[in-house]
């Protein structure tokens, strides 16, 4: 029997935190000077800092590795906490990357960059969209070849499409075909070959095309008939579900500053809201914002073997959802709304950015039929 | 183990027992059961048996206390007793309006004297109850209504007409919504409606069924003439039926939206009916998907739309039963449940192209024509038991906290 659909006592808390971390901190105006200051890292440090020193980069580790060994339901609480402003933070990357190095990385790996991961100092980043994957790591195409030296010497070749934090990171974990599958490698930002692009993009976080020439990496620990493919659908998907957690706490709030205006601004002499036809509107966007919270809730509390069909779900709510809410937050707050003055533009635009960030709904739906075997 | 876990292991041995086993695994929704009644036939001796045994126990009403002949189950007992029956899809032993809706509301705000009258007859499926609500004049605005209850001695002399109430044809007994004093610019509509029960056997009642576009009668119309009933079958007192109702209608729409959790009503031929599976039957796979890709991808659309809905029910009663305060989601399953139904319906006939246009006759499958009625009756779904625009209204009022228009 999978675990009951409740947010505990302890991960409202958690989630509470983290809110009211992200409000003191990393307010909306943050994400707007990072945006006017053309942030080469596209994230916020002094967030990133509190963050780590209430230990929340340690939140997806294993104790064992130094870490608190909290799963997805806590995950979840946490991101949604923080999406609610906006706040720009290598958290995802922290929960994808980090999360598959520990998952697949050698000894001497993870020896190397869990501890500075854990305290985040460093900032280990998965570069695996190409121009072409949208969304599907079997469409990867770059290759990986065997290096000149003996034993476990790689050499990468080719670019990867707005890898998430590309400027802020320390090392990539980046996928690219074997002959026999896909593999995984470890590639150092400052190594010879590495060529970091920063990318401005409408959301004003941070992302950079990545191109590799020749680079030297070192495979992922591949136990033999492991799965490469596998591992990292794994860490797709726990990094799916964060990401709708994220723009479910993005979507709730731009929902309530809709709400505020609705029951505000005043128009024919009488508020917006008193209109039945916005009236509707806003209890639709209200309906897609508790299904995908339901889809969110249940992903963060899978069994394994229903992760991937519920992370494709959850992602797919989240998007539309998101999506939804933040077109109709701009047409409801009028002629403001297309302002710049105006934040909801802004969720309008982290609506767009994170649907099409590790899948967008449109592939989660083929996904999803997939998996059920139509 | 917890007493709730000896709970549901004892139950589930008891239901292994006790259960024909002709009845394991036949029911997907809680809907389906046995309705009762006084001219009630059973559909063979094994339901019989089920109905008796759980009977005996209180089982058909596991949560209503035993002096009435209830089960006397606490909330979480009774819970666990449907999941396991559930699990071993078993129907209910008893279903129908008077306990799923004339009961709570007697248990709540009936008189002992009415408790005791009542309740015990629906438990033993004595008596089969209907609902009379809606109006040829009030039906999304239902406080409109019109039919009268004149006092006359002990008892109210009634008039006027109910429309959809739900198999009164075969119903014995009628709760209804009845107008006991005249609407006047004075006070709002709502005030001066009774909430009364009434014998159908009474003189001056007649029903007549109604065709629906979907070929089915479910539904009546059923019309009073000098109708007496006595003035102790008012609940919550004479004036006072609008807050019964309201409660009441609450209950309805939070038990629709489960059922529709559950995949919605469906007739017995597409009970294990599946979208995807009509799918793959009527067009086939091409290098592993649906040979369609826009079906594809409308039919993964409406499987995950079914999902969310379905995780939403499973939050709902996950919170219950973990004691936490019922959230504003459960506002939403009406409406979601009508949409993903009709979404469902209208797609298999699509799916199924030339075969889904029949009407009757051998030229189509059964199953086919199934298909084909059930899109038809699914149409109603957004409109019955409050139209889905009555439910975004009161959801921007109560949950969205939107100013009245």
């Amino acid at each position: 029997m999978s675990a009951p659909l409740i947010v505990s006592e302890e991960q409202q808390a958690l989630g509470k935190t983290a809110r009211e971390l992200a409000e003191k901190h990393a307010p909306l105006t943050r994400l707007r000077e990072l945006r006017d200051a053309s942030d080469v890292d596209g994230y916020d440090r002094d967030l990133w800092t509190q963050l780590a020193e209430l230990g929340f980069t340690a939140l997806p580790f294993s104790e064992a590795d130094g870490g608190f060994g909290l799963g997805l339901p806590e995950i979840t609480a946490v991101m949604e906490g923080l999406g609610g402003t906006l706040s720009a933070s290598p958290l995802l990357s922290l929960v994808v990357a980090g999360g598959l190095l520990a998952d697949a990385g050698t000894e001497a790996q993870r020896s190397a960059w869990l501890p500075g991961l854990i305290t985040g100092e460093v900032v280990v980043t998965l570069a695996w969209e190409e121009r072409r994957t949208r969304g599907e790591p079997r469409r990867v195409a770059m290759t990986a070849q065997a290096g000149p030296s003996e034993g476990d010497d790689w050499s990468l070749t080719g670019e990867k499409r707005g890898v998430l934090d590309g400027g802020a990171a320390d090392a990539f974990i980046v996928a690219a075909q074997l002959p026999d599958g896909l593999g995984l490698f470890l590639v150092d930002s400052g190594a010879d070959g590495v060529d970091i692009a920063p990318l401005t993009r409408t959301d004003g976080r941070g992302a950079s095309d990545v191109r590799f020439t020749g680079a030297a990496a070192e495979r992922l620990a591949v136990a033999p008939g492991a799965d490469s493919l596998a591992a990292l659908e794994r860490a797709l998907d726990h990094g799916r579900v964060a990401l709708a957690a994220e723009m479910l706490g993005a979507m709730t709030a731009v929902f309530q500053t809709t709400g505020d205006y609705l029951k505000t601004r005043v128009q024919f002499g009488k508020p917006l809201g008193a209109f039945q036809a916005l009236q509707h509107r806003a209890v639709d966007c209200f309906v897609q914002i508790e299904l995908a919270r339901s889809t969110v809730m249940a992903a963060a509390r899978a069994e394994p073997g229903d992760l991937p069909q519920l992370a494709s779900l959850a992602k797919a709510c989240a998007g539309e959802a998101f999506r939804l809410v933040a077109d109709e937050a701009v047409q409801m707050h009028g002629g403001i709304g297309v302002t710049d003055e105006c934040d909801v533009g802004f969720y309008l635009k982290r609506a767009r950015v994170a649907d099409s960030t590790l899948g967008d709904a449109r592939y989660h739906r083929a996904r999803w039929a997939s998996l059920r075997g139509y | 183990m917890s007493d709730l876990e000896t709970f549901r292991a004892e139950t589930r041995a008891w239901l292994e027992a006790n259960a024909p086993a002709s009845l394991l695994g036949t029911a997907t929704s809680p809907f389906q059961g046995h309705w009762g009644g006084r001219g009630a036939d059973f559909k063979d001796d094994d339901t019989r048996h089920w109905f008796e045994v759980n009977v005996a126990r209180g089982w058909t009403a596991p949560t209503w206390p035993a002096e009435y002949g209830g089960g006397g189950l606490g909330r979480d007992e009774g819970r666990i007793l449907y999941e396991e029956m559930a699990a071993l899809g078993l129907p209910r032993p008893l279903v129908g309006f008077g306990l799923a809706m004339l009961g709570p509301i007697l248990l709540q705000c009936g008189t002992e004297a009415q408790k005791h009258a009542h309740l015990t007859p629906i438990i033993r499926g004595e008596i089969r109850w209907c609902q009379g609500y809606s109006e040829p004049e009030a039906g999304s605005d239902l406080a409109n209504l019109q039919c009268r209850a004149v006092p006359d001695g002990d008892d109210f002399i009634v008039d006027g007409q109910k429309v959809w109430t739900s198999h009164a044809d075969v119903s014995d007994w009628i709760f209804c919504l009845v107008r006991t004093t005249p609407e006047s610019k004075e006070r709002k509509k709502q005030a001066g409606i009774t909430f009364l029960l009434i014998d159908m056997k009474t003189p001056g009642i007649t029903t007549r069924p109604i065709q629906l576009i979907s070929g089915a009668s479910p539904f009546c119309e059923t019309f009073f003439e000098g109708v007496r009933a006595p003035r102790a079958n008012a609940i919550g007192g004479v004036d006072q039926g609008w807050g019964v109702a309201k409660s009441l209608l609450a209950h309805e729409r939070t038990a629709v939206g489960k059922a529709f959790g559950g995949g919605g009503s469906r007739p017995p031929i597409l009970q294990r009916f599946r979208l995807k599976d009509h799918a793959v039957d009527c067009l086939g796979l091409e290098g592993g998907k649906l040979a369609d890709p826009e079906l594809r991808v409308e039919v993964a659309r409406n499987e995950m739309d079914q999902a969310a809905l379905e995780l939403t029910a499973q939050r709902i009663s996950d919170a219950a039963a973990a004691g936490q305060r019922p959230g504003p989601e459960s506002s939403i399953l009406k409406i979601v449940g009508a949409d993903v139904n009709q979404a469902r319906w209208s797609l298999a006939v699509d799916i199924a192209g030339p075969d889904g246009l029949g009407w009757e006759g051998d030229g189509y499958s059964e199953e086919s024509l199934a298909v084909t009625r059930t899109w038809l009756r699914s149409r109603g779904n957004s409109i019955e038991g409050g139209s889905s625009e009555v439910q975004r209204n009161i959801i921007a009022r109560a949950v969205l906290g939107l100013p009245k228009g």
